[in-house]
């Protein structure tokens, strides 16, 4: 019974997982084909639309907008993040409750709404939509990443270690650092990595918040507005490449190889 | 043998008061994590509470010649709700997104269940692999089905090559299949994590001692696991309602006119037109719909599960 | 041995005894390791330690003893400095250390569980407080290996905890406890989570390892067999109050309370009105029978309760001592041990005897009828108070 069983399983789960990344083979695929045709047979293998995207002066300066989201919305949302997180873990409360409830809304709301209702704001206190907007607009949503994440990683830890180690000679400065921050550590770049995966795909919310700029996935848009421009492959491909490799690092980090006991 | 009682307030000036609310270590800790939730709470406050407030409030202003007045009215509710074009968007949305809801739910779950019961040992890294595809673009995925599901797309390719067509089905494209195609996506990795973590709730040790009592496998499931799990459903189900409801690019890339859906209209509010009043009344209907459902929903659930 | 104190007086019957305090009762003793007075906690509506005076001589062994809830962990808790107190003074070596926090109280804790650090090795979890204490690297080296010895469990430096069994990590949060050279140890039941077997080697080693140091331990646990088994005094507490204390044969053979009498040890109990207090002693109505009791605090028509342990019961057909409590019953249970045998035998509608003792041969028989007895200075006569 249970050898026939696994066999349906897996057929199902591997056919769910072969729909889920059809679509991501499709674009790696096709990015190395060296003609601009989306339909196979492949005519052959080249890599001259990754060279056609670095030439392309908008391709660099999107790339160079789209790091610079990533990694100010991963310090901003570090800092603040992490340190609620420990407020959250330290006791339960109303108002801790509230705040989860609350950090987590950003997550649910359809990215679409999110966009026009900061673009409402922003032109009603009269700030100018720039890449800071944009962060914020990144940040809102990137910040339950880092809250849920710390938070589970926190309440794995056994409280009595900074107990111990305040026993055992430490100040509370000293317990933190020494302690509690290398265990907390992972847990946080990990979620930072997340936050930065998502940043980098983020198309809907930076489409109503950035301006006249533009990011990786804003310039692929434009380009999928004139029409068909086989680079579009390559510039998702690399869109990818950094989100994957991003979420296996977090991973990586987040199931940790220190688990307290 | 002299017992110091602790001084009222009454006995001690300012100073030593502000001293007291630093004295004991609970309180100590106290202030710390006020201090170290304040920065994110202000956050929330400004960045979320206020815009869609101020989104609340525009929806009923109107705008005049590319500006927006503080014209209080409810014609943008009005309108929304009264014109054809609007309403017909609203129940195609609805339709859309509840079956879209409902497909990636049950596909989510499937997977959830066969990887926490059935291949066991490979559980973390198969929700792994899921969560891999939840970040494995969104823009992109969709842009890419346009390529899949073309006249000229490796899905028609490949059913000719096979025979199993004449003609390059055209429906698979700019149509409400392939909307819900689109939608099951990219949505189907995000439903599997909140119903993965109720499952892990459900101990072995329940369904054993449901079977040891007489219950078949798929009775197990229907009154141990389900009901155990249904939160996890549930919350699966409405993130992907909402999201769908929600959703611009799939109508816009793939929807074509029987896959239209109003996240295409409220998108057209803040472009050219400049009708950002009628955009968020637009916006707010949708949430008030989709809420009124999952609240029917819920509601009728509670019934029948018990 | 002279009359049992007949009230919940733990003060007042230890304190004669107490060396290291005067008689005149002030505490301020600057040879005892620890001492609490009047210290007091509580945790919103409930008060989880009442008031609560203690003195812990140096070089004792001292467990403080009682269920859970019962505040004994509370108030190690203030003693390392890891809760507020609501009142009251701990001088530790005659300083007083209230204002302190616990990285500079001159005591350490065994926590129960372990609470090793997972990311750094064994070597370097003993080191810590020495690396805090800015000990050269030489040094240190030399005193990790020290306690690793002390310990008995020289060569694993280099593993990681997740890599020690239950038993080891105990004695690892154990080395590194004592490595700094506090004046006093806290342990807070650091055996809980060991088997039966691994528990038991661990306490006479614990003991073993107190008394080559001479270090002051303070040691909370629930298990009224292992207070009994390593401490030189027990203090039992109830409700966030010290109830009884003294050594361990004294509290066993004269509990003071029908809590301590029945926490500590098996014992039979039997509720009833004095009838009859005489110079030979006390009488007691239970059911229809007469319990006969020593001299005791109370007067007639007072309840009392008497306690009685079933190692002091004799048993059998005929008994010939001349016991002032003499009884006839039915046997109704007999349970093999292994070591010992216990009798359960009804001498009074709903009234129960349970006497203990090593088997007899041949067995008696369930349902027989037969005589139970027992000395009237072997009853502990206890106010009805819990």
């Amino acid at each position: 019974m249970r050898r026939g069983e696994s066999v349906l399983a897996w057929l199902f789960v591997g056919a769910l997982i072969a729909f889920l990344f059809l679509p991501v083979a499709v674009v790696v695929l096709f990015s190395l084909n060296s003609e601009a045709s989306t339909s196979l047979p492949l005519t052959g293998f080249s890599l001259r639309w990754y060279h056609a995207a670095f030439a392309d002066e908008r391709f660099t300066s999107s790339l160079v907008n789209s790091v610079k989201v990533a990694a100010a919305t991963a310090v901003l949302v570090a800092l603040v993040g992490a340190n609620a997180s420990f407020a959250i873990s330290r006791r339960k409360s109303r108002l801790l409750n509230t705040f989860s409830s609350f950090v987590t809304a950003p997550l649910i709301l359809p990215g679409l709404f999110l966009g026009v209702a900061l673009l409402s704001f922003f032109t009603e206190i009269g700030m100018q939509t720039s890449l800071t907007t944009v962060i914020i607009g990144h940040a809102l949503v990137t910040l339950p990443f880092v809250v849920l994440i710390v938070n589970a990683r926190l309440m794995n830890l056994d409280q009595s270690i900074a107990e111990a180690a305040r026993d055992l000679g430490a100040t509370p400065f000293q317990a933190y650092r020494k302690i509690i921050f290398p265990l907390v550590r992972p847990a946080i770049f990990g979620a930072i990595l997340l936050a930065v995966a998502w940043s980098f795909d983020e198309f809907i919310i930076t489409f109503f918040t950035i301006g006249g700029q533009s990011t990786l996935p804003i310039l692929i848009w434009g380009l999928l507005r004139q029409g068909i421009d086989p680079s579009v492959n390559a510039i998702a491909t690399i869109i990818l490449g950094t989100t994957i490799v991003a979420t296996l690092l977090a991973g990586w980090l987040i199931s940790g190889r220190e688990l307290a006991r | 043998m002299a017992i110091r009682a602790a001084p009222t307030s009454e006995q001690l000036d300012l100073s030593a008061r502000v001293a007291m609310l630093f004295r004991t270590r609970e309180e100590r800790e106290r202030w710390l994590s006020l201090a170290q939730l304040t920065p994110a709470m202000a956050f929330l406050l400004v960045f979320l509470v206020g815009p869609l407030a101020v989104f609340l409030i525009y929806s009923f202003w109107v705008t005049r010649s590319y500006q927006l007045i503080s014209d209080w009215n409810i014609e943008n509710y009005r309108e929304a709700l009264t014109q054809g074009v609007y309403r017909d968007l609203f129940r195609n949305t609805i339709e859309i997104a509840i079956v879209a809801a409902a497909i990636t739910t049950s596909l989510a779950y499937t997977y959830a269940h066969l990887i926490r019961f059935q291949l066991r040992r490979f559980q973390n890294v198969l929700l792994f692999v899921a969560i891999v595809a939840l970040f494995s673009g969104y823009l992109v995925r969709i842009y890419a089905w346009r390529t899949i599901l073309g006249d000229e797309g490796i899905m028609n390719r490949a059913l000719l090559s096979l025979g199993l067509v004449d003609k390059p089905l055209s429906f698979l494209l700019y149509s409400r299949a392939a909307a819900l195609i689109v939608l099951v996506n990219f949505l189907v990795p995000l439903a599997i994590l909140p119903i993965y973590a109720a499952l892990q709730n459900v101990s072995d040790d329940q369904i054993d001692a449901a079977r040891d009592l007489g219950a078949g496998a798929f009775q197990a499931f229907r009154k141990v696991t389900l009901p155990l799990a249904w939160n996890g459903v549930f919350v699966a189900f409405s993130f992907t309602f909402i999201i769908a409801a929600g959703d611009y690019v799939t109508p816009q890339l793939v929807g074509g006119t029987s896959g239209a859906m109003i996240g295409r209209a409220i998108a057209d509010k803040f472009g050219v037109t400049f009708a950002w009043p009628l955009g968020a009344a637009l916006s707010f209907l949708t949430l008030a719909f989709v809420l009124a459902i999952l609240s029917v929903i819920r509601f009728a659930s509670r019934r029948v599960l018990r | 041995m002279g009359a049992p104190a007949g009230g919940v007086g733990a003060l007042a019957s230890t304190e004669a005894a107490a060396p290291g305090r005067s008689s005149d009762g002030s505490a301020a003793s600057v040879d005892a390791a620890i001492v609490v007075e009047g210290v007091t906690k509580r945790f919103k509506q409930t008060v989880a330690v009442d008031d609560c005076h203690l003195v812990v001589e140096r070089g004792a062994f001292v467990s403080l003893l009682g269920p859970s809830g019962c505040g004994k962990t509370t108030l190690l808790r203030m003693i390392g400095g890891f809760e507020s107190q609501d009142g009251g003074r701990i001088l530790i070596h005659g300083k007083p250390v209230d204002r302190l926090p616990p990285n500079r109280r001159p005591v350490n804790m065994v926590f129960q569980r372990y609470a090793l650090f997972p990311h750094k090795s064994v070597y370097e979890n003993i080191a810590f407080p020495l690396e805090l204490r800015g000990v050269s690297k030489k040094e240190r080296r030399k005193r990790v290996q020290e306690s690793l010895e002390l310990v008995r469990l020289p060569g694993v430096e280099d593993r990681r905890p997740t890599e020690l069994s239950g038993g080891q990590a105990q004695r690892i949060a154990l080395a590194r406890a004592l490595v700094g050279r506090p004046d006093v140890l806290l342990l807070d039941e650091p055996l809980t989570s060991l088997d039966l077997k691994l528990r038991k080697a661990m306490q006479l080693e614990l003991r073993s390892i107190q008394e080559e140091l001479g270090t002051t331990f303070l040691y909370v646990t629930h298990d009224q067999e292992e207070a009994l088994t390593m401490s030189d005094r027990i203090v039992l507490m109830n409700e966030g109050r010290i109830v009884q204390e003294g050594e361990p044969a004294e509290i066993y053979n004269r509990p003071e309370s029908v809590f301590a009498s029945h926490f500590i040890g098996e014992t039979n109990l039997f509720e009833g009105e004095v009838v009859a207090v005489e110079t030979a002693g006390t009488r007691v109505r239970v059911g229809s029978l007469d319990v006969a009791a020593p001299i005791g605090d109370v007067s007639p028509s007072v309840t009392a309760a008497v306690s009685v342990r079933p190692q002091a019961v004799a048993i059998g057909p005929e008994v010939v001592h001349d016991h002032e409590n003499r009884f006839r019953g039915r046997l109704e249970r007999r349970i093999f041990l292994g070591n010992l045998v216990r009798w359960y035998v009804e001498i009074d509608p709903g009234v129960i005897v349970t006497a203990e003792g090593p088997a007899e041969d041949p067995p008696l028989e369930e349902g027989t009828d037969l005589e139970v007895s027992w000395r009237r200075d072997d009853s502990i006569l206890l106010p009805h108070r819990p």
